[in-house]
């Protein structure tokens, strides 16, 4: 028994019926094709999941679709401005080197896209950190991921609180 | 694996909520955050003929705040709590054990009331809230009534909220003058289940230098542990090990009986020290 939604993903009005029992994450990946948010855990812990809901970083492993009515949803689909062109965050990250398999790369720029106006106006590697520690990586050991984040913040503008 | 299918309902105004509850009992679970809830029905370790989701009955995503009282409507999130100025002014240990939850990505979406009402042993929220004297506004189709924390937790995973009950909100006390208070937890990763924590609430009496104290513990039993009693400022750590000595946690993969009762006296001594010295900065 099918229950109707509408909501915005990356800026586009979407209106579907989804079953109730369907996450957000597999909604978005077979219904939407949407596939660059990825799923491991399906119990909140590891992040790969995290997409953005109304601009704040949630497990999308952890939602049902149909908690999604009515909200703004943005996925790692919608982070660069262009098919030509990379968001600064991203570009940071491929320089540094960032990651390996990629597989938990989408959850990443996610959390930190959606948790870097919270930080202190002059974050270091701590700070970092402490912002990525929602995410889980099995390849890298965090090192060149917490560089790639420094990279970007150093680029931006200063952070308001 | 995927959640099982289950008949939704979305009810649009309290009263439709605790209709539904009432009618259909424990063949229903309550969707809130869906912090607990999802992973359960992820797991397949629950399968609920019925879910009532209350993301449309707005009244539930009220917090007021006032001198003497707070109250947090059953929808209002982690993070709406922890961002709040006004709760860190009057209620700066709610927001301390808020920011341990999890990580902001579950507190983005994880009810207070819903911690409360998931009584994981383990858990924050349930410790706080039992340290803080607060009470649960539950409703049902026979009217309201309001459990006291001392009586909310009966076992491991329960509370004496029936199941034809809705929890419609967690009402705290004001701050209490010449109060510190302080929680700690020691846990394996950051934002992981405690192995074992305390809370800490101590009040400096008008007199002498004695000092009335609450602690909390989770992480020791199946449901938060609560122990008072009197000290002077300068054994705080005395009360430590009397904790350590009033528990008997058991064994499990994340610790030992032994493990965790050498982390009560840890956590209980941080906990007392950092209570301490907060209710002597408190300049009131």
């Amino acid at each position: 028994m099918t229950t109707p939604i509408t909501c915005t993903v990356n800026g586009t009005e979407v209106q579907r019926r989804v079953e109730p029992s369907m996450s957000l994450a597999d909604w978005l990946r077979s219904d939407l094709e949407l596939t660059g948010t990825h799923l491991a855990c399906e119990q909140g812990v590891c992040g790969s999941c995290t997409v953005l809901v109304d601009g704040d970083p949630v497990r999308s492993c952890l939602m049902l679709a149909v908690q999604a009515d009515a909200r703004a949803v943005q996925t790692i689909e919608g982070v660069a401005p262009s098919a030509d062109e990379l968001h600064p965050l991203q570009q940071h990250l491929i320089d540094a080197l960032g990651f390996q398999c990629g597989f938990c790369a989408s959850g990443f720029v996610m959390s930190v896209l959606g948790l870097v106006e919270e930080l202190s106006p002059d974050p270091d590697a701590e700070d970092v950190r402490e912002l990525l520690s929602g995410n889980l990586c099995r390849c890298t050991g965090y090192a060149s991921i917490v560089d790639g984040v420094l990279g970007f913040l150093r680029d931006r503008p200063a952070i308001k609180r | 694996m995927k959640a099982a299918t289950f008949e939704y309902h979305v009810p649009r105004s309290l009263e439709e909520a605790i209709a539904l509850r009432s009618e259909l009992g424990d063949d229903s679970a309550i969707l809130a955050g869906g912090q607990s809830l999802v992973p359960m029905l992820n797991l397949r370790l629950a399968r609920p003929p019925h879910v009532i989701d209350l993301r449309a009955v707005e009244e539930l995503g009220r917090l007021t705040v006032d001198r003497e009282h707070m109250r947090l409507g059953a929808m209002v999130t982690q993070r709406t709590v922890e961002r709040a100025d006004v709760v860190a002014r009057a209620n700066p240990l709610l927001v301390a054990a808020i920011r341990l939850i999890g990580h902001p990505q579950t507190r983005a979406r994880g009810t207070v009331a819903g911690s409360v009402a998931h009584a994981d042993p383990a858990a924050e929220l349930p410790a706080t809230i039992l340290a803080l004297g607060g009470t649960v506004e539950v409703a049902s189709r026979h009217g309201r009534r309001e459990i006291p924390a001392s009586e909310l937790f009966t076992g491991f995973l329960s509370t004496s909220v029936r199941p034809d009950e809705l929890i419609v909100g967690v009402d705290l006390p004001g701050a209490e003058p010449r109060t510190g208070t302080a929680i700690v937890e020691v846990s394996r990763t950051r934002g992981d289940f405690a192995i074992v924590g305390a809370v800490a609430i101590v009040r400096r009496e008008p007199i002498d230098d004695r000092l009335a104290w609450r602690v909390s513990l989770f992480g020791v039993d199946a449901t938060p542990i609560l122990l008072t009693g009197e000290c002077t400022s300068d054994d705080p750590d005395r009360v430590a090990a009397e904790a350590a000595a009033a528990v008997d946690p058991g064994s499990d993969v994340h610790g030992s009986a032994e493990y965790r009762r050498h982390l009560v006296r840890v956590v209980v001594q941080r906990a007392m020290r950092a209570a301490v010295s907060d209710a002597f900065g408190d300049a009131a």
